[in-house]
């Protein structure tokens, strides 16, 4: 397990704030350092991505169904973008229709996964990306 | 004057030669004078043709320019207007853009204008606006266009016709009045063809015209004459000499040697070259004309010329001859009259002395006479015979100066021939001597001719005094004016000569009787005019009142001009021949017409049997044409069996002399058919009893023979008819006594008795039960009756029916009944059924409540029942009879009904189900289902159609109902299914929250609240993952025909796999066993199916019961779909429940007992259901459960 020095950079767009603070709560106790930045929209997401102002993320989980501009366009955005299409995304939402895995992974998502009911199994799949995706996987710097 | 037998050959000839010469010169100045007046024609037309195409080519020029000028300015007024003043804005999608092009199509000619190319200034295609890409498509703009060789415009490989219009090229101005690009517009040409309409030259010598495309090769358009070969100008041209003769006046030969003469020139801003040409074969009449007159003119002057020489000459030669004797005696020397004497050809010429001896004589001399050589210094009393020698020389020699005249003698020749003269003889004198000039001429024939007159009016006249009969000659008028009457006319006439000559008594004409005059004058009068001959025959009136036939004959006499002078002839007494001519006529004629005339065939053969004359009696007899029987031997047309028998009755006759005998015997008709002929014969014999001809009478009795056989033969019939009838025969005289009863009438008359005693037996009071009263009835009406009667015969009933017949004998009384008696018993009964089904029929089809026709070939109604003759508005069935769908309620519809019925009949196939609208009497339209059969006979022909129909509106109006029902219904469940989808899909959400922060404070605070928190906690968190666990089986449940499949072969055994693999972890901790036996291919969603066995397995396992869940599952051939059992060995299920478990959400368990929803069966339920099967609980297995369901088998 490497234990890197500076802290990783975690987007996490979501409008729902009890899922907000859910997943704050898991990830404050991971193994790796990481900052946590919101955006409750799509609009933000974008503003904070391509504003010039917010921390370039090293990963960003996204919900699908934002206000404002959909999930779906901040993750073609991302994906097109020259700068942003290097991060992973990684997309967390409640649904599990077919239509949206594939549109998801059509537009080049990282991977998907469906939010589970269980409080637990929550905390546990906040962990299994972080596990997976910040010490296991490499990311591009 | 003295008729010259010999010319000089230039005096005869000359003439001809000369006038021969003039024609030809004539001719020949005539020709080469319309020469060049031809070529003086050509040259004002050339002329013409190039006046009248340079100002149409100037005017169109002119044109071309004003168009030009107007295409500019409007260009530029529209781009100030637009203010588009950069090259780049003009291909731009700006609206203001494709403004400024439709402005600029409508202001250049609207519907004139071909298309527009936008030019960069290096003068590439930018792009096109062609009137159909208004507005413009985006398209354009970006590729450009470029022209090729020939000037033509090519853009995104199509052509843009810019030779085919006229194009011109309008420079774009930029504000700073810089070219930046240019405008190519193409205009259509049509305001030539106005400019071109009908050219015409010289009043009326049409022109063609053509446009001509030189970089294109194409004509655009012309005028043409049908004589102008287009091709042919194609060719022209493209040898570039046209363009070569640009501006020039060329002609040019096509097509066998018509000319045709051309101006062209090439019009300003085209490719174009407009070419004028009138063609010379419309010249060539006028010249023709002029070539004509000019011959005409050259021939009649000839002509004259030529006469008028002749004439001209003619008299000149006379003149020459007559003066020439004068200029002899006037200046001639004696030496000069003996050189003339010499060169004469004229008959024999000599000049004697006194002495008589011949100085000098011409050629004649010695050929009339022929001597050999010349008879200078002889005498010329040599030239005569001896006795007139005296006599010549003393007429001669004896006259003085001055005396001349004319003799006859007679000559001889040398071979001693004799000969006729005349001498003409005159004196003259040269130095005081006197000389003789002698002509002599042969006039032997003018004797012989003289005397063969004298001896013809001798013979003449002896014919004259003893004819029978006058000899006349008569002027030619309606008197008939004798002017000459020879003797005979006593005889005939009764008259003198005298009293007829010159009307002085009588006028010929009188003689003649009144209903002959006409008839003679207008004979007469044709053979005048025809210059015959004429002969008739007609009656006189003679002086004693006797009428007499007479014959004349005679001819009419003309003068030298023609004209008839007077009439000749001869007319004799015919009296007697006519009487005796008469009788024979009419006897003969007589014969004729009796023979040919004759009913019966009249033959005349030679003895040995050759037809010599057949009349057509005869001939239409055996049906040969009167050729094919003369002179062919009668027994060629005999039967063969009869021939031998004709022949020796003949021999017979002949060696027994005979006059007459009389044979029946068969002829053979040229037909083949056998004809009987009765024939009766006479002999013709000559004086010496020598058989000269057969003359017969035949009679064909052919008929008369058929006859008798066919009524012997039917006579045998008859009887034997009436001897085996069924029918009882009888013959009931006046006293009601048998005369003639058959067996059959017999055996019930009186079936104890013979036949033979029964007639004339007893009378009888009733015969077949029939009263003695219709027997009474009969006589006196004398008319047939029917009569019916019921007996019983052998204890059954019998029904007869008898027709009596009255036989009325020659003295027209009633002598006898003729009875015939038929046993209708058999029929009664038939006709009895045969109504009484008839009768059930027409129940059946009045009941039923379709409407029931049937029509004829023709579709005219035959018949119907009785709802069909409401629906018409009939008021009973008879009266549909005889009409057709015209005239019933639906009469605008009728011609689909007969279409229909036409198509049935004639293809024999039924039309069936056919629906379509009816019109009802009382106007209502309703919808009908029809079927329609052919009616055919027993022999299977097709007689009509049969028709049936039923009101189907109301099921029709159900239907569409239906439809509409459906309809809604399936967009209901559509909507429902996708409103129960996005409220699941919805209510997981703010479920996760509850679930997930109940979980936290129960996560948080457990232990820190009292026990009872705990367990409102607990709860709560239960609820909401309970809840959660229902939306997503509702979801699955929706998602069952949401997200269904379409249908393919499924291959069970493979899903099977697949389901293991699925519940791997849950067979592994259970230790379950699965079995399944070979699993066939379904017609099914492989989704669902795996969904549906995994289900069913997993309830299986769950519901155990402790055991080791053992499952088979099994799959059976129903024949039209498989049915599957899922058995297993766990806790079953009472059967009071097997309804509700397939219920959503049922379930028979708490959740403490057994984990789950209820929805998994309910699930497999609707899978089974959107394949189309059944699913149900197998009431037969009570240790474990057993699930029956089917499904389709896979398709090939």
């Amino acid at each position: 397990m490497e234990k890197n020095m500076k802290p990783i950079e975690i987007l996490l767009v979501e409008d729902n704030p009890g899922d907000v603070k859910l997943t704050q709560m898991a990830l404050q106790s991971a193994k790796v350092i990481n900052n946590l930045h919101v955006a409750i929209n799509g609009k933000e997401a974008l503003d904070y991505l391509f504003g010039g102002k917010g921390i370039k993320p090293d990963i960003v989980l996204l919900d699908l169904n934002l206000p404002l501009v959909d999930g779906r366009d901040v993750l073609k955005r991302i994906k097109e973008d020259e700068n942003l299409k290097r991060i992973p995304v990684v997309i967390l939402t409640s649904s599990k229709a077919e239509e949206d895995i594939v549109k998801s992974y059509d537009l080049h998502a990282n991977c998907y996964i469906t939010k589970p009911i269980d409080l637990d199994q929550f905390l546990n799949v906040i962990k299994s990306i972080e596990d997976f995706w910040l010490t296991i996987v490499k990311l591009p710097m | 004057m003295f008729g010259a037998s010999k010319d000089l050959w230039y005096n005869k000839y000359g003439v001809h030669v000369i006038s021969v010469i003039i024609v030809i010169t004539a001719f020949t100045t005539a020709f080469f004078y319309s020469l060049s007046h031809k070529n003086e024609f050509y040259e004002i037309v050339k002329n013409e043709l190039s006046t009248y195409s340079e100002s149409k080519i100037n005017t169109l020029n002119n044109i071309i320019i004003e168009k030009k000028e107007s295409v500019e300015r409007d260009v530029f007024n529209l781009i100030k207007i637009y203010n588009l003043y950069n090259l780049d804005t003009l291909y731009n999608q700006h609206p203001l853009v494709k403004q400024f092009y439709y402005n600029l199509y409508n202001k250049i000619e609207p519907d004139r204008l071909g298309f527009i190319i936008l030019e960069s200034l290096d003068k590439k295609i930018i792009f096109t606006v062609n009137k159909n890409n208004l507005p413009l498509s985006e398209a354009h703009n970006i590729i450009p266009g470029y022209y090729d060789d020939k000037g033509s415009a090519i853009w995104k490989n199509e052509l843009i016709y810019t030779d085919y219009n006229l194009s011109m090229r309008v420079p774009i101005n930029n504000i700073n009045n810089k070219v930046i690009g240019y405008f190519r517009v193409g205009l259509k040409s049509d305001f030539i063809s106005k400019e071109l309409n009908n050219p015409v030259i010289l009043g009326d010598k049409k022109l063609s015209v053509l446009i001509y495309n030189i970089s294109r090769g194409k004509f655009n358009f012309s005028v043409k004459n049908d004589n102008i070969d287009l091709d042919f100008f194609r060719k022209q041209t493209e040898l570039n000499s046209l363009q070569n003769n640009v501006g020039k006046l060329t002609t040019v030969t096509y097509k066998q040697d018509t000319e045709v003469i051309i101006y062209s020139r090439a019009l300003k801003n085209s490719n174009w070259v407009i070419i004028f040409s009138l063609d010379t074969a419309s010249l060539s009449e006028h010249l023709d004309y002029s070539k004509y007159s000019i011959f005409m003119v050259a021939l009649i002057f000839s002509i004259v010329t030529v006469l008028s020489i002749e004439i001209l000459f003619k008299r000149i030669t006379r003149k020459t001859i007559s003066t020439i004797s004068e200029k002899q005696k006037e200046q001639v020397g004696y030496e000069q009259l003996k050189e003339i004497i010499k060169q004469s050809i004229l008959e024999v010429q000599l000049l004697i002395d006194k002495d008589g001896t011949i100085i000098v004589h011409n050629e004649n001399l010695i050929d009339v006479y022929g001597f050999n050589g010349g008879l200078i210094n002889s005498n010329f009393c040599d030239l005569f015979i001896d006795i007139e020698k005296e006599k010549i020389n003393k007429a001669i020699t004896l006259k003085t100066i001055g005396d001349k005249g004319v003799l006859k003698s007679i000559c001889k020749k040398k071979n001693g021939n004799k000969f006729n003269v005349s001498i003409e003889f005159e004196v003259y004198s040269f130095l005081g001597k006197n000389y003789y000039y002698l002509f002599i001429q042969d006039i032997t024939s003018l004797i012989e001719s003289e005397n063969k007159i004298i001896e013809a009016e001798r013979i003449y006249f002896t014919l004259l005094s003893n004819l029978p009969g006058m000899v006349y000659r008569s002027k030619i008028d309606k008197d008939w004016t004798m002017t000459f009457i020879s003797n005979g006319c006593k005889e005939l006439t009764g008259y003198e000569p005298d009293e007829i000559l010159f009307n002085s008594k009588v006028t010929y004409n009188s003689l003649i009787l009144d209903e002959y005059k006409d008839f003679v004058w207008n004979f007469t009068e044709e053979a005048i005019k025809n210059k015959k001959q004429y002969s008739y025959e007609y009656k006189i009136k003679t002086k004693n009142n006797e009428i007499k036939w007479v014959y004349e004959k005679g001819i009419a006499v003309y003068d030298e001009t023609g004209m008839p002078k007077f009439l000749e002839g001869f007319i004799s007494d015919i009296s007697e021949r006519k009487k005796i001519e008469t009788r024979l006529i009419a006897n003969t004629e007589k014969y004729l017409s009796i023979f040919e005339n004759s009913a019966a065939g009249k033959t005349i053969m030679s003895v040995e049997g050759n037809f010599m004359e057949v009349n057509s009696s005869f001939c239409n007899m055996l049906g040969y044409m009167k050729e094919e029987i003369v002179g062919k031997n009668y027994s060629l047309f005999t039967h063969p069996d009869d021939i031998v028998r004709s022949k020796n009755a003949l021999k017979t006759t002949i060696d027994n002399k005979n006059l007459s005998f009389h044979l029946v015997k068969r002829y053979i008709h040229k037909n083949g058919n056998v004809i009987y002929a009765k024939i009766s014969l006479s002999m013709l014999y000559d004086k010496n009893f020598n058989p000269m001809f057969i003359i017969s009478d035949v009679l064909d009795i052919t008929t008369e023979i058929r006859i008798r056989t066919e009524l012997a033969e039917s006579e045998e019939r008859y009887k034997l008819l009436a001897e085996s009838a069924q029918e009882g025969i009888f013959l009931l005289n006046s006293e009601f006594k048998l005369e003639f009863v058959n067996y059959y009438a017999a055996k019930i008359i009186n079936p104890n008795l013979e036949i033979e005693a029964l007639i004339n037996g007893q009378n009888y009071k009733t015969i077949f039960n029939i009263p003695i009263e219709e027997f009474k009835k009969v006589i006196n009406e004398r008319a047939i009756k029917n009569v019916d009667t019921e007996l019983i015969i052998n204890g059954e009933k019998k029904y007869f029916e008898t027709k009596l017949v009255p036989i009325i004998d020659e003295k027209n009384k009633v002598k006898s009944i003729l009875g015939i008696a038929r046993d209708e018993t058999e029929s009664r009964d038939l006709v009895t059924k045969l109504n009484e089904s008839t009768t059930m029929l027409n129940t059946i089809i009045n009941s039923v409540p379709q409407r029931i026709f049937w029509k004829d070939k023709n579709c005219y109604y035959l018949g119907c029942n009785h709802n069909f003759a409401l629906d018409g508005g009939l008021s009973s069935v008879s009266e549909i009879i005889g009409k057709n769908d015209y005239e019933l309620p639906w009469k605008e519809l009728a011609d689909f009904y007969v279409e229909d019925d036409k198509e049935v009949m004639e293809s024999s196939i039924p039309m069936l189900d056919k629906i379509e609208e009816l019109i009802k009497s009382d106007g209502t339209k309703v919808w009908i289902s029809t079927s329609k059969v052919p009616l055919k006979n027993i022999e299977g022909k097709t007689i009509g159609v049969l028709g049936i129909f039923e009101d189907v509106t109301k099921k029709k109006i159900f239907e569409e109902q239906l439809q509409d029902t459906l309809y809604k219904l399936e967009t209901s469940n559509k909507e429902l299914e996708q409103f129960a989808y996005v409220a699941s899909h919805d209510l997981q959400e703010p479920l996760r929250m509850v679930a997930s922060y109940t979980q936290l404070l129960e996560q948080r605070y457990k232990n820190k609240l009292d026990e009872q928190a705990d367990q409102y906690i607990h709860f709560a968190v239960d609820g909401a993952k309970r809840m959660q666990k229902l939306i997503d089986d509702l979801l699955e449940y929706s998602r069952v025909t949401t997200k269904g499949k379409e249908f393919v072969n499924v291959n069970l055994s493979e899903v099977m796999g697949k389901v293991m693999v699925a519940l791997s972890s849950k067979i592994h901790e259970t230790g379950a066993v699965v079995v399944n036996g070979s699993l066939p291919i379904v017609f099914g969603d492989e989704t669902q199916i795996i969904r549906l066995l995994q289900n069913l397995i997993d309830n299986s396992i769950k519901y155990s019961g402790g055991k080791q869940p053992t499952i088979f599952i099994m799959a059976e051939d129903l024949n039209d779909k498989y049915l599957f059992k899922v058995r297993d060995n766990g806790i079953g299920i009472p059967f009071e429940y097997k309804d509700r478990i397939f219920e959503i959400f049922e379930r028979l368990h708490t959740v403490n007992e057994y984990p789950g929803t209820g929805i998994g069966l309910s699930i497999c339920k609707r899978i089974i259901d959107r394949h189309g099967g059944r699913i149900w609980l197998d009431e037969t297995v009570t240790d474990g459960a057993q699930f029956c369901f089917t499904l389709n088998k896979g398709r090939k």
